[in-house]
């Protein structure tokens, strides 16, 4: 065994003992930094794999970003701890029943077909330098061009719906009209009061 | 034209859905002219469409007349679509410019995902539209119906979304491509029995499940009635038809070019997903008061036949399939169109008793529905008639004797519901109060009176479908 496999199969079974914490531990903020510690370890396998860019990109971006937001609201928010119910209970056996058959399925394809074969499918890749961001970066912005301008349709969507779906105008708010502000003039505002006797 | 770019029809409406954006800021009180732009953006990408190139430069995306027609129709069924939306929204007070620049970024999606030549290109265009579904269907926030509905289907959505993804690296990591054209050497060359082979299988299972989900067929058929209940009338009209199409188109181009010779293995799951969607659609409807619940499960039923005709895998199924996919959304913007007309008691039409009288009060509309109702049962002088009958052919054909047996049960079994709707407003007394808003109903009686007269000259549709076919498959299976 080699040391390259040992690091995986300790930074994979970390990896399904945190993924399993986040779903089963009852306080939200302890999902949460389970689902971070369960992005670092997923990074550590990207590594492995040498995708190096992927990998910090993924720390980058979920734990860095998106995380750290969500922490925030989950802080934030008044949850209350939830309690074991007694559907988790009765659903169990389907979510064991299912998770059981999936997996034999996939043992019973995989493992038998794949032992002892050196089989490698992805073939052309244009490699233009050992840089995994340089290789990216050129295939991004050469071959798959259209897709990264779709990629940019999808985060316009996402703005337009996120706005649409929260912005919600209140009645009540007190706003500042700069254009009124600003073309007041001095009749608006002063009053020449003239014939008072005292 | 002297200059010759592609993609002119998604360019269009892409640049225009920006300027839409920014010209609602300046109008915010003349939300009519707005509207006047955004149909006109449409009629022009629809031209551009139908008199598009046809281009096989960028590998991915494919530019080619069936593809061309396709994009039209999506683009003509759109503009129906809008013109019913705009009424609905303007009658609610619920007008915003928004949900027409978030429709028109889900049917670039839907363009996306037809024209689409790899499956990372795919991909995308699901997103696209779903993403927009989302955002459409969350889009009346002061009813608690149509968070639930958002909530729901986003995270039903992603989770096939997931699936797809992970159907689609198996098919990466088997065939070594992500192009249909170099997929469907590799399957090809594939033998039986070989690793490639179960890896191949297992990744179209996947697919199959993500894409049957989209499509809202029988297995995965849950989100249906709730999300079609919960979202307002309109998005329901766009939800049953503009995905249903792109994704019939997927699933036309996916397994009839890469899986192709893969058909002894999809073709029984295909049988399978559409018998039970037409035995679920037509049997569950029963019970339903709730009319925008029975028509999903209509679409349920409807959907499976469009499956069933894919699952024979002969020219005839094909061809049959997409005379049903016309037949059907022609059928659903008429069923929906009515009721985004209609209202009761000053609120939406719910309850299918809510439509009781409408003889007496309106009696034009009930026509329309009466016309709609009996397509939609398959009665002769209508399209609908036509539609079942091609499909129920093709199946004899290919002798499925027994399947073909109980989809025509279950057409009877459908009628029930069908003509349930009818009794109610020709032959129940009115309780309260039921009023049409709209004095300008061209384009739904247009609409509703196509059915009949397609009906009584049905070969023109179908000449056109088989017309496509031979387009888009030169040759024959």
């Amino acid at each position: 065994m080699n040391i390259e496999l040992i690091t995986f199969f300790i930074f994979s079974l970390l990896l399904v003992f945190t993924c399993l914490k986040v779903i089963t531990s009852s306080n939200p903020v302890l999902s949460a930094v389970n689902l971070v510690f369960s992005f670092f370890l997923s990074a550590v396998l990207w590594l492995l794999l040498g995708a190096e860019f992927l990998s910090i990109i993924l720390i980058l971006v979920y734990v860095g970003a998106v995380m750290v937001l969500f922490l925030f609201v989950v802080m934030m928010l008044d949850i209350n701890i939830a309690k074991k119910s007694a559907a988790y209970i009765n659903y169990l056996p389907l979510g064991i029943g299912i998770f059981l058959a999936f997996n034999a399925l996939v043992i019973f394809f995989f493992v038998n077909t794949f032992e002892n074969i050196d089989y490698n499918a992805v073939k052309n890749i244009e490699i233009i330098s050992t840089s995994n961001t340089e290789n990216l970066g050129y295939l991004l912005f050469t071959k798959y061009l259209v897709e990264f301008e779709i990629a940019g349709l999808i985060l316009l969507l996402g703005i337009i719906s996120a706005i649409i779906l929260t912005y919600k105008k209140n009645p009540k708010n007190k706003y500042q009209n700069p254009t009124s502000q600003i073309s007041v003039s001095k009749k608006d505002r002063l009053k020449v009061i003239t014939g008072l006797k005292e | 034209m002297i200059f010759n770019l592609l993609f002119i029809p998604e360019i269009i409406l892409s640049i225009g859905v920006m300027i839409i954006i920014v010209i609602d800021l300046f109008l915010q009180s003349h939300k009519g002219i707005t509207f006047k732009f955004i149909q006109l953006l449409l009629l022009l990408s629809g031209y551009y469409s139908i008199n598009g190139q046809v281009s096989s430069i960028y590998q991915s995306y494919e530019l080619s007349e069936f593809l061309n027609v396709i994009k039209f129709i999506l683009l003509f069924g759109s503009f129906i679509i809008f013109h019913y939306t705009y009424k609905h929204l303007k009658y609610l007070n619920n007008l915003k410019i928004e949900y027409f620049t978030i429709s028109i970024l889900g049917l670039i999606g839907t363009m996306i995902m037809i024209s689409a030549n790899s499956m990372l290109m795919l991909y995308l265009g699901i997103e696209l539209l779903s993403l927009s579904l989302y955002a459409l269907i969350g889009f009346n926030k002061n009813s608690s119906l149509s968070s639930e509905a958002a909530i729901k289907y986003y995270v039903l959505g992603a989770m096939s979304s997931g699936i797809l993804l992970f159907g689609i690296s198996l098919i990466y990591g088997f065939t070594g491509s992500i192009i249909y054209s170099d997929i469907a050497e590799v399957i090809n060359a594939t033998e039986m029995n070989s690793v490639e082979y179960f890896g191949i299988i297992f990744g179209i299972v996947f697919i199959t499940a993500s894409l049957c989900f989209k499509f809202g067929a029988a297995p995965f058929h849950m989100w249906v009635p709730d999300i079609y209940q919960g979202s307002l009338v309109s998005t329901t009209t766009l939800l049953s038809t503009l995905p249903k199409i792109a994704v019939f188109i997927v699933f036309l181009k996916l397994y009839y070019i890469p899986f192709i010779s893969m058909k002894s293995m999809w073709s029984d799951i295909l049988l399978f997903v559409g018998m039970l969607s037409i035995v679920i659609g037509s049997i569950f409807a029963l019970t339903q008061t709730n009319i925008k619940r029975l028509l999903a499960y209509s679409a349920i039923s409807n959907i499976g036949f469009i499956i069933l005709a894919l699952g024979i895998v002969s020219n005839e199924g094909i061809q049959a399939s997409l005379y049903y996919t016309i037949v059907y959304s022609l059928t659903a913007l008429a069923s929906f169109g009515i009721i985004t007309h209609i209202t009761c008691n000053s609120h939406g039409i719910e309850k299918i008793s809510d439509l009781s009288g409408l003889s007496q009060t309106h009696p034009y509309y009930a026509i329309l529905i009466l016309i709609t109702m009996l397509s939609s049962a398959g009665i002769p002088p209508m399209i609908g008639f036509h539609a079942k009958l091609i499909v129920i052919t093709a199946l004899i054909d290919s002798s499925y004797i027994i399947l073909s047996v109980i989809v025509v049960i279950m057409t009877v079994i459908s009628a029930y519901y069908y003509l349930k709707i009818i009794k109610t407003i020709y032959f129940d007394s009115r309780e309260d109060l039921i009023s049409v808003y709209s004095n300008d109903s061209l384009i739904l009686s247009l609409n509703s009176i196509s059915l009949l007269i397609l009906g009584i000259f049905p070969y023109y549709l179908f000449d056109l479908s088989s017309y496509l076919i031979g387009l888009l498959f030169a040759i024959s299976f």
